[in-house]
């Protein structure tokens, strides 16, 4: 006598079909993410030992032995500080600001907010490429807009080792102010006005029922934005490369360029990929730290 | 419903990855003797010869210019068994990357034909393997490597192999503003010969002419490539009588006196004499804020058409009678493994070496003839009779000089700027970035040798 069939349950044929559906982008994702994760990690532990990409042997920790001894990657580390922790500041204040000012009831609300939306949806090589015209020295629009104020129109600011980072930093805020605008202005919104009506009854100003209401409220967003903006600005590269090119004297050279020079101008593959694991583990310390932080504050 | 959408689902991804991946005939070939190669090639030939298969070449080339498409267009009317695909990149650096690129994935893509700055030739032949050309320059009717300037007929081999043919010549050049030299009381017919010449026309220009005006700049400083910068300095050094390498290029020798004074000319533009400055207005000497600019002969025709009878040239100021450094293309021909299709090849590449090609590229880009026959010709002849310019550049290739032919001359060069430039800030003196140069070059040399 034959065994009976097996039949799913339902909750079985349903796995399947869930199972089915995402499978498509578990591919994708094994292919594009976790393959060229476990490969960079490979050849981090390998030595370039010719001319083509591929002529690398067994070198063990070399690569990261390198990496820790290389002044330039120390510099580029410090450079991405640089950049990284006044640009998160400006983001989070400046987006606050103005999602503060355009919760008002101001006329063109809508207007106002979408353009200030805009440079957040415009491809940040497009951005990098107006900036650079705008930053030129004498003729540059942004130079111009300085003269006004009696400022010499001459900073050549992408070339000047003072000033090239604060073009940067001036640049990124300006594309991504908009994002931040928006987080904190849906956030705004879920406060309860009756809030602020409770506050002005006894007698609170403008000034502490922002700082005593408004901040402590916001609290999860500005730790969303905080650990989200510290991820992306540590990453930042499209602005250095259509910029800066790391210059000048190395001013600007992040980690993200540095990692890219070794990659594809020396097309030291081996070399790029350890380095990349050290930035990897230097925004998981800060991610983790972060989060830890954010545990031990109060919530409201 | 849901498990034919699911499997179909499934099914177009499975099919899509597939696509992915793609090699060549070639590229899957068991190794064999050359000589069996060889046999099986020509064997292969005669058959798609027999067949009236087309050959397919695929053509690289760095900047998109309209006149060579229009050639290609015209190679492929009139060649029934040969089509030519091109496709351009952006500058250098992104067709010697993609070239890498394609060499890491095993060649399977690799083009047939490369047009590419003549200092990568060596680079490209050390992950791709290129064709030998000179049996095809003793064959040919119509090319032939002594009617190239001496310089150019060297300058091709990688070894002993000539792996490349210098297409077309470009020189850095001395450009100036007629109007702003007569501005400062200087005679507008005369461009400085000399460094002394340049630093005290430049003085004479800020003096007299106000602080809207720019005395001098070079593309070094104000582009963003820092090939311009290192180019511009060897041929300095050349112009001051130095040597950049040893024969073979196993020893660094521009840390001597001559490459010192080369790069303080160059440095103290900027430093000392103030004549030059890092706050370079956007088309500057277009927009006639710039006296004199030291930038590549590719930029006549831009410069014509801004300042007309306002642009004066003249060949790089140097300190001695020496050869002056040219820069250009180089074609080469990636060994594709098959007789035919190198054959296809070198006629396509022939074709754009031809007088022709030349000189409408010549009239469209400010590149030089490098070929004496080519030179020599009316329409070129006629051609260079209306432009001074073009005159100054073209008088140049008698007596060029050419980059170090090594596959590690692009990370060399990447080198010369990050160490040379904190000199423009004052951060490090020349003689101490230099020599630390020659030490990080003595390591690069160590590495591939």
């Amino acid at each position: 006598m034959k065994g009976k069939r097996k039949t799913l349950t339902i909750q079985q044929r349903n796995n399947i079909w869930g199972f089915a559906f995402i499978l498509p982008c578990i591919l994708i994702f094994a292919i594009f993410t976790i393959y060229p994760f476990f490969y960079s990690a490979y050849l981090s532990m390998q030595v370039k030992s010719g001319s083509s990409m591929t002529d690398f042997t067994f070198a063990g920790f070399s690569q990261f032995v390198r990496a820790f001894q290389s002044k330039e990657v120390w510099n580029s580390f410090l450079v991405t500080a640089i950049y990284t922790f006044p640009t998160v500041a400006l983001h989070l204040i400046f987006g606050l600001g103005l999602a503060v000012l355009v919760n008002k009831s101001i006329h063109f609300r809508p207007l106002v907010r979408a353009m200030y939306f805009v440079p957040v949806i415009l491809s940040t090589v497009v951005v990098s490429m107006v900036w650079k015209f705008m930053l030129s020295p004498k003729v540059g629009l942004f130079n111009q807009f300085l003269a006004l104020f009696g400022i010499s129109p001459d900073i050549a600011w992408l070339k000047s080792p003072r000033l090239a980072m604060a073009a940067i930093i001036i640049v990124g805020v300006w594309k991504w102010i908009g994002y931040f605008m928006v987080l904190y202005l849906a956030a705004l919104q879920d406060i309860p006005v009756t809030l602020y009506e409770a506050a002005r009854i006894d007698g609170a100003s403008a000034r502490q029922s922002f700082f005593k209401i408004t901040v402590p409220l916001l609290a999860n967003t500005t730790q969303f934005l905080l650990v989200i903006s510290v991820i992306n600005t540590f990453q930042v590269f499209d602005q250095i490369f259509m910029l800066t090119g790391g210059g000048p004297v190395k001013k600007t050279d992040v980690i993200v360029y540095y990692i890219y020079r070794q990659a594809f101008k020396n097309y030291d593959m081996p070399y790029a990929s350890a380095v990349s694991w050290l930035l990897f583990v230097v925004i998981f310390i800060l991610t983790a730290i972060q989060m830890k932080l954010s545990k031990n504050s109060e919530t409201y | 419903m849901k498990k034919w959408m699911a499997t179909l689902l499934v099914g177009c991804m499975t099919l899509s990855l597939l696509g992915c991946g793609g090699q060549k005939d070639g590229a899957e070939k068991t190794p064999e003797t050359a000589a069996n190669q060889e046999r099986a090639d020509e064997k292969d030939g005669e058959e798609a010869k027999t067949e009236n298969a087309v050959v397919e070449l695929v053509y690289w080339k760095s900047y998109n210019v309209d006149t060579y498409k229009e050639f290609i267009e015209k190679f492929n009317e009139e060649h029934d068994n040969i089509h030519v695909t091109a496709e351009t990149f952006p500058d250098h650096q992104s067709t010697l990357q993609k070239i890498q690129v394609q060499a890491s994935a095993g060649n399977a893509q690799m083009p047939n034909v490369i047009q590419l700055d003549t200092c990568m030739t060596a680079t490209v032949d050390s992950v791709a393997p290129l064709v030998d050309l000179m049996p095809y320059l003793n064959a040919s009717d119509t090319l032939k490597l002594d009617n190239f300037y001496e310089t150019f007929q060297e300058e091709g081999y990688v070894g002993d192999k000539l792996a490349g043919l210098h297409v077309c010549a470009n020189c850095d050049l001395l450009f100036y503003n007629k109007e702003i030299f007569r501005q400062a009381g200087l005679d507008p017919e005369k461009s400085p010969a000399t460094w002394e010449e340049v630093i005290a026309f430049g003085k004479q220009i800020q003096e007299k002419c106000g602080e809207d005006i720019i005395p001098f700049a070079y593309t070094g400083i104000t582009g963003d490539y820092y090939e311009q910068f290192s180019w511009e300095w060897q041929a300095m050094v050349q112009s001051a009588g130095g040597e950049l390498f040893n024969e073979d290029y196993t020893k660094p020798m521009f840390n001597s006196p001559e490459g010192i004074e080369a790069l303080e000319f160059l440095v103290g533009t900027v430093t000392d004499s103030k004549i030059a400055s890092l706050s370079y207005p956007d088309k500057g000497f277009e927009n006639g804020r710039l006296g004199m600019y030291m930038d590549g002969s590719w930029s006549i025709n831009t410069y014509q058409d801004a300042l007309g009878e306002n642009l004066g040239v003249g060949l790089m100021p140097g300190k001695v009678e020496s050869k002056v450094m040219v820069g250009g293309d180089q074609m080469m021909i990636v060994d594709s493994g098959d007789k035919a299709v190198n054959d296809a090849a070198f006629e396509f590449l022939a074709y754009m070496m031809s007088a022709d090609v030349i000189i409408a590229n010549s009239k469209d880009q400010g590149e030089l003839a490098c070929q004496k026959s080519i030179a020599d010709t009316e329409e070129y002849q006629e051609y260079l009779g209306k432009s001074q310019a073009m005159q100054v550049a073209q008088s140049a290739m008698e007596h060029c000089a050419y980059r170090a032919r090594t596959p590690w001359y692009d990370e060399w060069s990447q080198l010369v700027y990050a160490v040379c430039e904190p000199c423009l800030y004052g951060e490090i003196s020349c003689a101490d970035a230099l020599a630390d140069l020659e030490a990080q070059t003595n390591d690069i040399i160590s590495k591939y040798n």
